[in-house]
């Protein structure tokens, strides 16, 4: 079951410029910043609210991050919903036929998240994500 | 800074909204709460409630309005985010004195709404509407 908003995330060029607006200007406290290999991003979260704003700057030039960057610029990337049963909600998804990037759950900045195909919802890019302590 | 208090709702750019709602209620259970034309306007919204805020599906009925822009470019996909505030005059005028370009504040969409409008620019690609709950 879907509990919330998790995230909202947007592509970046830089992580530092984009602080300027989101942390400086918006006032977002910046919660955690780290750098995620396997997607190919230096990754920040700021606080707002309830929920969170991501920003992803691409490291890896080969990256679908960095080729999102590159294909549209800078703007809204994917939107996470929370579940406290991460496992539960991907069987679910299969025994429905929907489309999916990620089999399996695996660790994200956000515990452990799965992404499903933007097919699936036209056009949008849905992540979900169960908080690991 | 702009005190911004939470995140009110996602905008989604849709090209037929039932088909889209559709697939958002049996993919994730989200289901429409409410389908409505606002007065005067040219787009359909359909909203799902998702805890602490909504998915907003909007489908532009018109070939000129600004989401079928966006979609002619981009395709179907997020559109835009709505940040609530508590005081939007106080909030516009704060990024303002920072150099952010922001709308000036008009009648939101929704009833009991008002918003200003972030200009891409500022705001790295990203259209933000800060909103007023009366």
């Amino acid at each position: 079951m879907i509990k919330k908003v998790h995230h909202v995330s947007i592509v970046v060029r830089s992580l530092e410029e984009a602080y300027g607006f989101y942390r400086d200007a918006l006032g977002l406290p910046l919660h955690k910043e780290a750098t995620v290999e396997e997607q190919g991003v230096r990754a920040a979260l700021l606080t707002l609210g309830d929920c969170e704003i991501e920003l992803l700057e691409p490291i890896d030039p080969q990256g679908g991050v960095a080729r999102f960057l590159e294909r549209r610029g800078e703007g809204l990337h994917h939107i996470c919903f929370e579940t406290d049963d991460i496992e539960a909600e991907l069987a679910g998804l299969k025994e429905r036929g929907v489309e999916l990037i990620d089999q399996q759950p695996r660790r994200g900045l956000a515990g452990l998240i799965c992404f499903l195909h933007p097919r699936a919802h036209r056009g949008v890019l849905v992540e979900l994500a169960q908080p690991v302590e | 800074m702009a005190r911004l208090k939470r995140l009110d709702h996602v905008v989604v750019a849709v090209r037929e909204l039932e088909e889209a709602a559709q697939a958002w209620e049996r993919n994730l259970g989200l289901k429409v709460e409410r389908v409505f034309q606002p007065a005067g306007s040219n787009v359909r919204l359909g909203s799902l409630p998702a805890g602490n805020a909504f998915v907003e599906l909007a489908q532009p009925l018109t070939p000129d309005h600004r989401l079928a822009a966006f979609m002619d470019e981009r395709g179907e996909g997020v559109f835009s985010l709505a940040i609530e505030v508590d005081d939007l005059e106080a909030a516009v005028a704060e990024l303002r004195a920072q150099g952010v370009q922001v709308s000036d504040p008009e009648p939101g969409v929704w009833e009991g709404t008002r918003l200003a409008r972030i200009d891409r620019e500022s705001s790295h690609g990203v259209a933000i509407q800060l909103l007023q709950r009366q």
